[in-house]
């Protein structure tokens, strides 16, 4: 009688540990789960502009563009896409403050949009081994196709205004929809990484 | 001296004893233990041909009348549709089994416990942090991974909690095709949450494609649903080693990722100018397939441990 409680209780504690072990494959699995989708996400491919050559977020598209916007590639799976451009252009060098006045520039540019709101500024932030200004910005978006039911939507971005050598300067623009935004941040952030220092 | 003692009953043996994975059992216990159930298998069948017939009813009803079902109407008709395979295959259970019948609210209620795990963790945890529909379908490699790490992980382990911590310790799932029937029923459950949003989130059910995809849902997952259901119940019954179980769990869970992937595959069609893209049918197909498969490699399964339950009785 005691030998057979015994292996009953032998055999509750490997119910136990089968469960547990059960348990900690299906976690494994989630966190294998969890690394595929990071890869997904994160996938890039090379795109050129000017002389370099860049990480850009697989699956956009490139859109055409006119300077001072040397590259633009769009996420073209939502009425309202994200978006990353990088423009060039010339260092007011006669300026005190050269990154300030190009910030200032591009405000006025876009004084037509629909509730257009600086959020933040940071003067100094690190990208790569250059110090750009960092400026993070909302406005309000509203689908061109006026048969489109979609309501306007509030978009969220950022501008990194790096200096490029001795006459230039860079603009690196991120837009997405504020519920996208930062799901696909880290694909910026993977373009900002590429740019070359 | 120890008596033998019966690893089910846990009495005394006073005839034959008989050994099985491991354990000893008594001569009616073992009989208990291996018996198969007709009903299982009828309903499995019967439910696989009734859903296509169900399916190929509906479109035919469609294409005749081109009924325009909208708003509260649509998310009734809808609605309706998804319950319609785990009626069919309760219902057809619960007529084949008549001889010893398992208890009919614990076969309902393992399916409204699929269904609750369905709705509070499982789509949540696959549309929440992981948002599979925004990164499935970035490449092959990704669909494959993603379906059998994410999808099909978190539907199987759902599947298999739904029967392990309710049913599977009660004296109730007393036989080994037990972890089949209560599998199956823990799936349906889940399917049915699947089915009943993609019906409301859909907001406008084409009538076809619709229920076509709900019977694919509902036969894939009560064949992945019946194969934990079967390690299950040997998990209860046998000495298995320590890896039988999440083995079981990991097999489902591939055969459930592979299976989204591939749907995936066949239902997709080139776009031309007239139209296309999507295309249902071989998804119905497959399903039907996979369940027939699955369903008839475990009836096998089940009918070949039965056949050598009285050469354990003679050890």
């Amino acid at each position: 009688m005691v030998a057979q409680t015994h292996t009953q209780q032998l055999r509750a504690r490997r119910d136990r540990w089968v469960n547990w072990l059960v348990v900690a494959v299906f976690l494994v699995a989630l966190v294998i789960g969890w690394g595929v989708k990071s890869a997904a996400e994160s996938r890039a491919v090379r795109c050129e502009a000017g002389n370099m050559v860049l990480s850009c977020p697989a699956g956009w598209v490139r859109a055409k563009v006119e300077p001072p916007v040397i590259l633009r590639v769009e996420e073209r799976v939502a009425p309202f896409r994200s978006a990353i451009s990088l423009e060039e252009r010339p260092l007011p060098k006669d300026m005190p403050k050269p990154l300030l006045a190009v910030q200032q520039a591009l405000t006025l540019e876009r004084a037509g949009w629909v509730a257009y709101r600086i959020l933040s500024l940071e003067e100094a932030v690190p990208v790569g081994k250059r110090t750009a200004m960092r400026v993070t910005f909302a406005y309000v978006e509203t689908n061109p196709n006026p048969f489109l039911e979609t309501l306007p939507v509030v978009m969220h971005g950022e501008d990194y205004i790096l200096p490029a050598g001795e006459d230039k300067v860079q603009v690196a623009t991120f837009v997405a929809a504020q519920e996208n935004y930062p799901l696909v941040a880290a694909r910026f952030a993977a373009f900002l990484r590429s740019l070359p220092g | 001296m120890d008596r033998v003692i019966c690893c089910v009953c846990e009495k005394p043996i006073e005839g034959e004893s008989a050994q099985m994975g491991g354990r000893t059992y008594c001569a009616g216990c073992l009989a208990k233990v291996t018996r198969n159930r007709a009903g299982l298998w009828w309903a499995s069948l019967l439910g696989v041909g009734a859903l296509i017939a169900f399916v190929a009813i509906v479109a035919g009803i469609a294409s005749a009348t081109h009924p325009i079902l909208q708003g509260l109407a649509l998310d009734v008709v809808g609605a309706v549709l998804a319950l319609v395979p785990a009626a069919i295959w309760l219902g057809f259970f619960y007529i084949q089994d008549v001889r010893e019948p398992e208890p009919k609210g614990l076969v309902l209620s393992v399916f409204v416990l699929g269904a609750l795990l369905a709705q509070a963790v499982g789509v949540p945890l696959v549309e929440g942090p992981f948002r599979v529909a925004d990164w499935l379908t970035a490449g092959v490699a990704y669909h494959i991974l993603g379906a059998i790490f994410v999808i099909g992980f978190t539907e199987q382990f759902l599947i298999y909690a739904a029967v392990r911590y309710s049913v599977y310790p009660l004296p109730e799932f007393d036989e080994r095709v037990d972890g089949v029937i209560y599998g199956t029923a823990a799936a349906l459950g889940y399917a049915t949450v699947l089915n009943l949003r993609f019906v409301l989130e859909s907001g406008g059910l084409d009538l076809v494609s619709g229920v076509i995809r709900i019977a694919v849902t509902a036969m894939a997952l009560a064949s992945f649903g019946g194969i934990v259901g079967y390690f299950l119940g040997r998990c209860k019954f046998e000495d298995e080693p320590a890896w039988w179980m999440p083995a079981g769990l990991a097999l489902a869970a591939i055969l459930d990722g592979l299976f989204v992937y591939f749907l995936g595959e066949v239902t997709t069609t080139a776009i031309t100018l007239r139209g296309g893209g999507y295309n249902p049918w071989p998804g119905l197909l497959l399903g039907g397939g996979v369940a027939l498969v699955t369903f008839g490699v475990l009836f096998y399964l089940i009918r070949r441990l039965r056949r050598l339950a009285p050469q354990a009785l003679g050890a």
